[in-house]
């Protein structure tokens, strides 16, 4: 995978190529799930990464420096963020249903990316709460995938939705309140 | 819910948030009217929010994810990787070989990780290169070279060195305590070589030191540390915190909570490696990694005594804890001690108490005093007690906390923005305040202490706004300020040379960045300028003659360029014509004489225009004053008396004229001072004794004067000293031997004191050795001959010391010469 690939379908996405995404999405979660594993693989035991480092780690991998961008970065960011959501949801199913099939997996890759402490239910539950909160305002949906599961800042966020930093912090601060009602009428906080 | 709805509640919502608790309820209640579903949907939701404080929190972005990247067969350069061959917080090691046909080396290649500013480290590495090309000595790997690999990333080259750790070897090797003891002082010769080159390691720990299989030990890295980590601010985007790179077990408390580092930090380090080489355990027991708690064990919890931890690991080497017990226990704990100051002052000193007790003698490590423990104990108890003595920045202090909480939270954004701006202008109204304090009498010392709170809060700031230029310069302008009072070349400072060199350090790299981001802005360059004049003044005093000299002569380049593109710009003119002044000195020093009289001859001429307007400043007479004595001194040398004596008087002329204008400026007092004693010397040196000594005395009361109102200030200690030297030197000359006698032993006590206080000075160790060598002159006058040798001898010693250490500089190398004759003559006569 060459840099200049990724960093030109980049370019080509933040005006306005759609089809770029299709084609960067696959790229990204190839790259953002070797490096959790190989990390996993190299680290010691009990020593946890997270999604945030992880991001970062996968932007200098695969945009090439010399030409990268402030707005790249943010896109870039945008769309790790739905990838790591997308891992560990596929991972905490993945683990649900072992849990009560046949014992634990060998690869904690949720570990990995530091939320180790929450329960597969509550990542689960989060999940489909927000896929609730996106009917209702995609837009602030983004929001808090953009904060939460990639660590960007309300400045970046703001930067790679095209939206006002006042938006940012009013979209996170209603989601919060709303999401945490809804995770935990569901039973799951 | 419709999304209509949802936006209405938001709106609602939001709106409640901002608002304090009490009032939430009221607006709630107006806001929806007769609607209750919704404001139940809004109560609901605010309930919510008040207990998820821990929900969907943001963490900061984590280390860094080292994954391998380089297999074997890859190249770097001209060399070929053969494994992977270490991992650490800063990158990874492979061993490498050059293959380019003639012949195969074995390397080490270190491979900065990615994630670190590569412009940053490559230009730091650049302007380093050159102390570490002093860095030959045969316990140090050398670092060979460095370079940039095709994607970017900095890499470094050393010889590989083929050894183990030093705890594998002496466990393996079974080394009794006696034989681990004499390899640890090994470690201290090469650590200590690399102090007095200025060269802080950072990162000692038993993984960088290798003992080969002959038994001798090597250590690794030296210089690594300081190219990498961000000590700057403007690396602070980078930053995840200098902890998060250096291994916590050998981390001393200052390097933990990010404060500048000094060779105190090594010390502090080695006293680990001790620790852990007597008793088989770290002295860092940490309970988990969470920063707090790596906190608590660094900074605040004195581990066990040596004799109390010794485990089995070290039972094959006979190690018991009756052997650790008192001396041994004192040494390391004193090594270690969480206050850099209580900690030896040298790693030689360390090594120095080591030997005696290996020779059976009494060491000088001590126990904390009962008076120590007592204020310590006060000390953590009321934290406040010691932040009171200086009540406004306490509040300030508290401003920024808030400031920094808010900010980081995330809530309340703007305020905290106002807040950051509002600490901000204090902050660097009292850097400004500052000057005010320089040219007044006794201010050094409270200089130091505003500066330095200042730039803790600056400091902290930084590290929330990195790429904020702006703010950056304050930043620079506040470390060069640090760095003036710790220990300015040509200024009122405290002498902390270790301590200036690493504040300019500091100044000058955020410099060079902020040059590097606005490489056409002027005012930048005319900064960056003045950031390589204050660092080559402290590279001189502490023996770095050859590297000052190379920042002298970019300072001028970038100021003539400057002056050329703005010809009638006075503030340009003064700084061509100090850098003149400077370069000369320079010159002077490493004895390039051709160089000196043209250098001092455009300073002049510069000064001489800048004087004469009629709206000169008192800085226009200072450099003047200052140009004529240069003159003076180069012409005094090179045996032109007539002419020399004019520049001396003419040195005077502007020095009175300018004390005029302003009567107590305490530069061209120094300069009036400065000027008699020159003259004094010229009497000396034409016979003259009675004049000689008359203008000696002159210059003399002027210092003590001046010294009396500033007694912080070293440079006045110092000067005062070199009068009662030469009034001394005089009174010889007229055989008044005991008077002389006298002089000679004031100023040999003045000259210690200053020496002792910085060690790194090593025109200060100079001037010891010519007192002494000045009581070696006496007792040969009157026929003492023993006594005159044994002078002598203490003098030679000083000064071969400081010729093997290549940091004597051309005075100091003329007196050997003549200490040497005259021990010379002196055995000679005897027979």
């Amino acid at each position: 995978m060459l840099s200049s690939d990724v960093t030109q379908l980049l370019r080509s996405w933040r005006d306005g190529n759609k089809q770029a995404l299709d084609e960067l999405l696959p790229l990204v979660y190839t790259e953002l799930r070797g490096l959790a594993e190989r990390a996993l693989r190299h680290e010691r035991p009990g020593h946890t990464l997270q999604s945030t480092a992880l991001v970062h780690e996968a932007y200098l991998r695969l945009v090439q420096q010399e030409n990268a961008e402030w707005q790249n970065r943010a896109h870039f960011f945008a769309m790790a963020a739905r990838m790591i959501r997308r891992i560990l949801v596929d991972h905490a199913r993945a683990r649900h249903a072992a849990k009560r099939g046949s014992g634990m997996p060998k690869l904690a890759l949720d570990e990995a990316l530091g939320v180790a402490e929450k329960n597969d239910w509550e990542v689960l539950a989060l999940d489909d709460a927000l896929n609730r909160l996106a009917q209702m305002d995609e837009q602030q949906a983004q929001v808090v995938e953009m904060r939460f599961f990639a660590g960007l800042t309300v400045e970046e966020t703001a930067e790679a939705l095209g939206i006002s930093t006042a938006t940012v912090k009013r979209d996170w601060a209603t989601a919060k309140a709303w999401l945490f009602r809804e995770v935990s009428r569901a039973g799951g906080a | 819910m419709k999304s209509e709805q949802w936006a209405v509640v938001k709106e609602i919502l939001y709106e409640a948030l901002e608002r304090p608790c009490e009032a939430r309820r009221e607006y709630v209640l107006q806001a929806c009217g007769p609607q209750t579903e919704l404001a139940e949907e809004v109560f609901s939701l605010l309930n919510a929010q008040d207990e998820n404080s821990g929900f969907l929190t943001v963490h900061p972005p984590a280390e860094i994810v080292p994954v391998p990247d380089l297999e074997p067969g890859d190249r770097i350069g001209p060399y070929r990787i053969v494994e992977e061959i270490g991992r650490g917080g800063m990158g990874s090691v492979y061993l490498a070989v050059r293959d380019d046909g003639a012949y195969e080396q074995q390397v080490a290649i270190k491979l900065v990780k990615r994630g670190m500013d590569t412009d940053f480290v490559l230009q730091r590495f650049r302007y380093e290169r050159q102390l570490l090309a002093f860095l030959s000595h045969p316990y140090i790997a050398r670092l060979l070279e460095g370079g940039t690999t095709s994607d970017g990333r900095p890499y470094f080259v050393m010889e590989f060195v083929p050894g183990r750790p030093i705890m594998h070897y002496c466990s393996e090797e079974r080394v009794d305590l006696e034989g681990r003891l004499r390899i640890f002082r090994q470690v201290c010769e090469a650590v200590d070589h690399a102090h007095r080159n200025l060269i802080v390691h950072r990162d000692l720990k038993p993984a960088n030191i290798l003992i080969t299989e002959d038994g001798i030990p090597r250590l690794l890295d030296f210089g690594i540390a300081t190219l990498l980590l961000p000590d700057a601010p403007e690396m602070a985007a980078a930053r995840t915190g200098e902890t998060r790179m250096l291994t916590p077990d050998y981390c001393s408390p200052e390097q933990f909570r990010g404060e500048p580092v000094t060779t105190a930090a090594d010390v502090y380090s080695l006293g680990t490696v001790l620790y852990e080489l007597l008793t088989g355990q770290k002295a860092h027991k940490f309970q988990s990694k969470v920063h707090s708690e790596l906190e608590r064990v660094i900074c605040h919890e004195d581990p066990p005594r040596p004799s109390e931890a010794v485990t089995e690991h070290v039972a094959h080497a006979s190690i018991q804890p009756r052997n650790l017990r008192g001396d041994l226990d004192r040494i390391v704990l004193k090594a270690m001690h969480k206050e850099p100051a209580r900690r030896y002052s040298s790693v030689e000193q360390l090594s120095e108490d080591l030997r005696r007790y290996l020779e059976g003698r009494p060491v000088l490590a001590q126990p904390d005093s009962l008076s120590y423990r007592w204020r310590k104990f006060v000390a953590r108890n009321k934290a406040s007690v010691a932040a009171g003595a200086m009540a406004g920045l306490c509040l300030l202090g508290g401003i920024v906390a808030t400031a920094w909480q808010a900010h980081i939270a995330g809530i309340q954004r703007d305020r905290a923005e106002r807040r950051f701006q509002d600490v901000r202008r204090l902050a660097t109204s009292f850097l400004v305040e500052n000057d005010t304090l320089a040219t007044l009498p006794g201010g050094t010392g409270i200089r130091g202490k505003l500066i330095q709170r200042s730039l803790e809060y600056l400091d902290g700031l930084a590290r929330e706004a990195a790429g904020d230029l702006s703010l950056q310069r304050e930043l620079a302008m506040a470390y060069e300020k640090m760095g003036d009072v710790q220990g300015r070349a040509d200024g009122p400072n405290v002498g902390d040379t270790a301590a200036a060199l690493s504040s300019y350090r500091k100044a000058l790299a955020i410099r060079e960045s902020i040059q590097a981001a606005e490489p056409g802005n002027v005012e930048n360059q005319r900064h960056l300028a003045v950031s390589l004049s204050r660092m080559s003044g402290v590279l001189k005093i502490a023996g770095a003659y050859p590297a000052g000299l190379e920042l002298d002569r970019r300072a001028l380049g970038i100021r003539e360029r400057l002056l050329a593109g703005d010809p009638g710009n006075r503030g340009l003119q003064r700084e061509v014509a100090a850098s003149y002044t400077t370069l000369g000195g320079s010159l002077f020093q490493v004895g390039q004489w051709s160089g000196v009289l043209p250098a001092r001859q455009n300073a002049l001429k510069l000064y001489a225009a800048l004087a004469q307007r009629a709206d000169a400043t008192s800085e226009d007479w200072h450099g003047l004053a200052l140009a004529n004595l240069r003159m003076g001194s180069i012409l005094r040398h090179s045996k032109q008396p007539v002419e020399s004596e004019r520049h001396y008087l003419d040195a005077m002329k502007a020095a009175r004229g300018g004390l005029k204008l302003w009567p107590s400026n305490l530069g061209l007092r120094q300069m009036e001072a400065s000027a008699a004693s020159g003259l004094g010397s010229l009497n000396l040196e034409l016979g003259h004794l009675d004049a000689a000594l008359r203008n000696f005395q002159t210059a003399q009361g002027i210092y003590e004067d001046l010294g009396r109102a500033d007694p912080d200030d070293v440079r006045l200690r110092s000067l005062t000293a070199t009068e009662h030297f030469h009034i001394g030197r005089a009174l010889l000359k007229q055989r008044q031997a005991s008077q002389a006698m006298e002089e000679f032993r004031q100023s040999l006590s003045l000259r210690e004191s200053v020496a002792a206080r910085n060690p790194l000075n090593a025109g200060a160790k100079g001037e010891v050795a010519e007192s002494l060598a000045g009581l070696g002159d006496t007792h040969a006058a009157i026929g003492n001959r023993s006594e005159a040798m044994i002078w002598y001898g203490r003098a030679l010693a000083v000064l071969e010391d400081l010729k093997r250490q290549k940091r004597a500089n051309s005075a100091s190398l003329t007196e050997l010469a003549r200490v040497s004759s005259e021990m010379a003559k002196l055995t000679a006569n005897g027979r």
